[in-house]
């Protein structure tokens, strides 16, 4: 299934605003598309780790996600962990209520903060 | 030695005889006219000819006499309408007429002819041959315009191309007739044959007027039941008349006791031996020669079945539980073909709440334009509504013919239904391997559209928890329980129970399962849970029901939806 944006970028794509960094992934996070996303992740993650770097919110912009499927959440929790590891925060963003049902069922909300955009 | 009284006959095109009184006979009935005035090659053709001038009057009736045809002369376009109102514009085969007449032109006299019969050819005389008269004569439908002063050779040519373009277009009319009423005649019977058992459901969408599709359920004398799905090629009478001669035929021999299988090979021997060739006893009938069956026979109990195929599409079973099987497609070819392909019977246990589909190929063409499995089209149009609409919307290229033969008791509660919709439907049984886990999206991708083609009006959230459960379900099947090769397959299963909108799923793979149990590790937080156990939980958090066999290795999934 793929988002209904007009114009998303083929490609996740990266953005940095003070202390938080912005990773928006073009559509759903499956074993498909995990490739691309889990290279934009380390990305952000080494940013976060680097020494001297005052980067401490890192956003996962799941809004174009029409479907997350183990593979998927399996990267999250791998990411949230990562950045949780330097005393860093992670936040994910979502749109598609079905994705936000399984981040709750699965518990990611536990470790992350789940923040629906209506 | 006393004739012996006969029911009047009509003989249609093609060399059918009919019984007179019936309604195909009298659909042929209105485009006659008594014997003397019937335009066919047995009499002479007569022209009307119009012209207010009296010399050229004579001399295109001359002209036309002159060419072999009869000549009715009319000073006036008023006076020839009373001619073609007298006569019958039938008792024609061209007209002639000036345009330049007074009171009423030429132009306007077949303006009127047209809208009398349009079959009737007219061709205009004009002395100046402008170039908006030309064009209103070939606006108005004119077969021909001749400009004065008159050739002989110029008016012969035109007649000839006249009277062959009126010939032609009554041929059609006569032919388009007869088909509406064979076209009625075969839906009369159609529905007639699937109200003889009520447990059947017909679904019939024709695209052609008449054809060589049909459904017919025959009592057996064991107390058992015959069902015979048949596509007969081509979309004409000819066709129409092979699928009546075949039932007939069937009927005859199921009568005197013989079996299925013999009837198909003997009609094979028919098609083959009897109807083919320039030597056919039938003249000029154009017989078509293949016929697509399938025929089940039912035991008295309903559960056993004995399946008789010669080239036609598969039929389907789906039982209590929603397991949908193919009963395999003979190795024949259809009826007609090949001498040494014989169709065969195979035998089938069925159950109890369980249904029978069967449906023609053009079923199987419109499910490959519209990109979703067969059994998914079959179960929309059996369910109807938005799903049947949507499907047909498709657009039909063919006849598509569905019967659904219900077997015992329902199994949903939902009592006051229709039977379609109280028991499982088929929507999709495909097989994997296990090499095939790059693929995923593509099968997804069918998925998904199998899904909306049964259940059109299912939210888009909730189809995606469908979705989602069951791509877990399958990749794991294919990399854990397959091993990731692609000589061992996983099979995927989905059918529909439209009464209690529930979709059900089952994955089954070769391999021996797994030990996790989701119900144990349910409290464990999201980051302790090992990435390997994290999509069976999501198929259980996402299913309304899940049932776990052979240690995982057999999964059935419901999803209300």
């Amino acid at each position: 299934m793929t988002a209904s944006f007009p114009s998303a970028p083929a490609s996740p794509t990266t953005a940095y605003a003070g202390a938080s960094a912005t990773i928006t992934l073009p559509g759903d996070l499956t074993s498909s598309t995990v490739g691309d996303a889990r290279v934009a992740l380390t990305a952000g993650c080494e940013r976060l780790e680097a020494p001297g770097s005052t980067l401490r919110l890192l956003q996962i912009d799941l809004r174009r996600a029409q479907m997350v499927d183990s593979v998927g959440l399996n990267l999250l929790v791998g990411t949230i962990k990562r950045v949780r590891a330097i005393g860093g925060r992670t936040e994910l963003l979502v749109r598609a209520t079905n994705v936000e049902r399984i981040l709750m069922f699965t518990r990611l909300h536990q470790i992350a903060q789940v923040v629906r955009d209506a | 030695m006393a004739t012996p009284l006969l029911p009047p006959r009509v003989v249609a095109p093609l060399g059918l005889e009919l019984p007179a009184a019936s309604s195909l006979a009298q659909a042929l009935r209105a485009d006659r006219v008594p014997d003397a005035r019937r335009p066919d090659a047995a009499r002479a053709r007569r022209v009307l000819v119009v012209d207010d001038d009296p010399s050229t009057r004579a001399l295109l009736g001359a002209l036309v006499r002159q060419h072999g045809a009869e000549p009715v002369t009319a000073e006036s376009a008023r006076a020839a309408r009373r001619f073609v109102d007298a006569d019958g514009a039938n008792a024609y085969d061209a007209v002639l007429t000036d345009q330049q007449m007074p009171e009423e032109s030429g132009l306007e006299l077949m303006a009127w002819i047209q809208r009398a019969d349009p079959t009737l050819a007219v061709v205009v005389v004009t002395a100046s041959p402008e170039r908006e008269t030309v064009a209103a004569s070939l606006r108005g439908g004119a077969a021909g315009l001749i400009d004065k002063p008159i050739v002989p050779a110029e008016v012969w040519r035109a007649l000839d191309a006249a009277v062959d373009r009126t010939r032609h277009d009554r041929a059609h009319r006569s032919t388009t007739r007869v088909m509406r009423e064979v076209g009625r005649l075969q839906r009369l019977v159609l529905r007639s044959g699937a109200q003889v058992d009520p447990r059947l459901t017909v679904r019939s969408y024709p695209c052609h007027q008449a054809g060589g599709d049909f459904i017919t359920s025959v009592p057996l004398e064991t107390g058992g039941l015959l069902l015979v799905v048949a596509d007969v090629a081509g979309h004409d009478v000819a066709s129409a008349y092979t699928a009546a001669y075949f039932q007939g035929l069937m009927r005859g021999m199921q009568e005197s006791g013989r079996p299925i299988v013999d009837v198909m090979r003997r009609f094979n021997r028919v098609l083959l031996e009897e109807w083919s060739g320039e030597e056919s006893r039938l003249g000029a009938l154009e017989v078509t020669t293949s016929v697509a069956v399938c025929a089940i026979a039912l035991d008295v109990s309903g559960e056993f079945a004995q399946v008789t195929n010669a080239g036609a599409p598969a039929p389907c079973h789906v039982n209590s539980r929603g397991e949908i099987r193919q009963l395999e497609r003979g190795r024949s070819h259809p009826l007609g073909w090949f001498e040494d392909s014989l169709p065969e019977s195979t035998d089938h246990e069925l159950s109890s709440g369980s249904a029978l589909l069967a449906w023609t190929d053009g079923l199987e063409d419109l499910a490959d334009r519209l990109g979703v499995p067969s059994e998914a089209v079959a179960t929309a149009l059996l369910v109807e509504g938005d799903a049947a609409q949507a499907v047909l919307a498709g657009g039909l290229r063919d006849d598509v013919l569905l019967a659904h033969l219900a077997l015992g008791q329902p199994g949903s509660r939902s009592w006051g239904d229709p039977p379609v919709m109280r028991r499982w439907l088929p929507i999709l049984a495909e097989r994997y391997n296990g090499a095939s886990q790059d693929a995923v999206d593509l099968a997804q991708a069918r998925w998904e559209a199998a899904i909306r083609c049964v259940a059109p009006g299912v939210a888009s959230a909730r189809l995606a928890d469908i979705l989602t459960a069951v791509r877990e379900g399958m990749l794991n099947a294919l990399k854990h329980g397959c091993e990731g090769a692609a000589d061992r397959e996983a099979d995927l299963q989905m059918s529909l129970l439209a009464a209690d909108r529930v979709i059900r799923v089952r994955i089954e793979d070769p391999g021996p399962g797994h030990d996790f149990d989701v119900g144990r590790h349910a409290e464990e937080a999201g980051d302790e849970l090992v990435d390997l156990h994290r999509g069976l939980e999501l198929i259980h958090l996402l299913s309304t029901t899940v049932r776990v066999e052979r240690q995982g290795a057999r999964l059935r999934l419901d999803f209300r939806y």
